[in-house]
């Protein structure tokens, strides 16, 4: 019999759990990612945040604005009980920057898109010469690098998410964010 | 095509197992089983209710996948999952069936009309108003990287999701396992069990003093 491998079950309160950290990645530590055959990545959460209840009423709490991400409401959001279901958030590579959302339980990738952060646009566009395939083997190794990042945020979350050092120290610091204690 | 331009919105699913390259005419079989769960018929619109299928990436008219260019980049297989739904407008329908059933009636001096005549009058009725109705096109791109055995289908709504997935494993026998967060980690990692026990920390409390 085929054994059950745990990675396969969608645990609620993961996604949500790692976009609270990411959330504290991006407006505390300011740190940069290593990622491997990528570099060092930075994490920058954007003007929209989506907050579910943690418990049977499902009500939703949208926060936008540029300051969105450290404003009074989404501090009132996390300490009332609400979880993040829904981040917007920059990824910064060398060279390069992307936007995208992760949605919901699985960490969907939404309106993925590369950006210019002087321009706010697309910096590769799409003219009528260039092949079409050119262009998918193009857009799948940038996905597959989104995704790479993605990996090594999880990881990095993950390993201080598991450990005891979770209780007495980062979610101590968060909290402190939280409260405006920083 | 949605895979190449603009933002990209995708749900990644992993597949349990992948076609074996070793064979020569492994793409072959990849091209007849697309072909017989292509989309059939794909320009006409004469058809009842749902049908779905596969369509190639680059027309939702175009199901023939006789030439491999058009669905295969090495190490990618792209292409489109079309569905095609027909609403009736139940309210019209009652009422033009309740028309028809008064001058059935009228036109053979009866009282009450038998239930399979009915049925007729309503499946005549059905045809008719399905003919003239135009259906509601969903059609969703997918693309698989045949060597990492990966499939990123670009539309999040899970009963979309699911239709892809039946089509999917009817189509080359393979399942589709959604890409969970704790995916990313590898499977003897020893975090894992720990993860799915964590809960969701709370804020609601200040923190410790120091």
């Amino acid at each position: 019999m085929p054994q059950t491998d745990l990675r396969d079950e969608i645990y609620p309160h993961i996604a949500p759990e790692f976009y609270t950290w990411l959330l504290f990645q991006s407006e505390v530590e300011n740190k940069h990612f290593d990622v491997e055959g990528i570099g060092p990545v930075e994490v920058r959460l954007e003007d929209r945040l989506t907050f579910a209840s943690d418990g049977e009423d499902k009500s939703r709490t949208v926060v936008t604005g540029t300051d969105a991400p450290a404003s009074a409401e989404t501090k009132a959001a996390l300490i009332s009980g609400k979880v993040i279901t829904d981040a917007k958030l920059v990824l910064r590579l060398p060279g390069n920057s992307y936007m995208l959302t992760l949605k919901g339980d699985l960490c969907d990738i939404s309106s993925l898109k590369q950006v210019s952060e002087d321009a706010d646009e697309s910096t590769i566009v799409i003219e009528e010469d260039d092949t079409k395939d050119a262009f998918l083997l193009l857009r799948m190794q940038e996905y597959e690098d989104i995704v790479r990042i993605i990996q090594t945020l999880f990881k990095a979350f993950v390993k201080e998410r598991a450990t005891d050092d979770w209780y007495s120290t980062t979610l101590q610091e968060m909290r402190r964010w939280v409260h405006d204690e920083v | 095509m949605k895979l190449i331009k603009g933002a990209r919105t995708m749900r990644r699913y992993s597949i349990d197992g992948k076609p074996d390259q070793t064979e020569s005419d492994w793409l072959t079989r990849i091209q007849n089983q697309f072909q017989m769960h292509a989309f059939e018929n794909a320009a006409n619109n004469q058809r009842t209710e749902e049908q779905l299928g596969w369509v190639v990436g680059d027309s939702l008219l175009d199901a023939d996948f006789s030439r491999l260019d058009k669905w295969y980049l090495e190490p990618y297989i792209y292409g489109q999952f079309r569905v095609d739904k027909k609403a009736l407008p139940s309210n019209l329908f009652r009422a033009l069936l309740d028309l028809r059933v008064k001058e059935w009636l009228t036109t053979n001096n009866r009282d009450r009309i038998p239930k399979r005549d009915k049925d007729d009058i309503r499946d005549v009725l059905s045809a008719e108003l399905y003919a003239k109705t135009l259906p509601k096109i969903k059609v969703v791109e997918f693309c698989w990287n045949v060597d990492q055995e990966y499939l990123i289908l670009m539309n999040l709504s899970d009963s979309f999701n699911e239709k892809f997935c039946d089509h999917f494993y009817t189509t080359f026998g393979l399942g589709l396992r959604v890409q969970t967060p704790l995916m990313f980690l590898d499977a003897g990692d020893p975090d894992i069990e720990s993860m799915t026990k964590c809960g969701v920390s709370g804020f609601k409390a200040r923190a410790l003093k120091e």
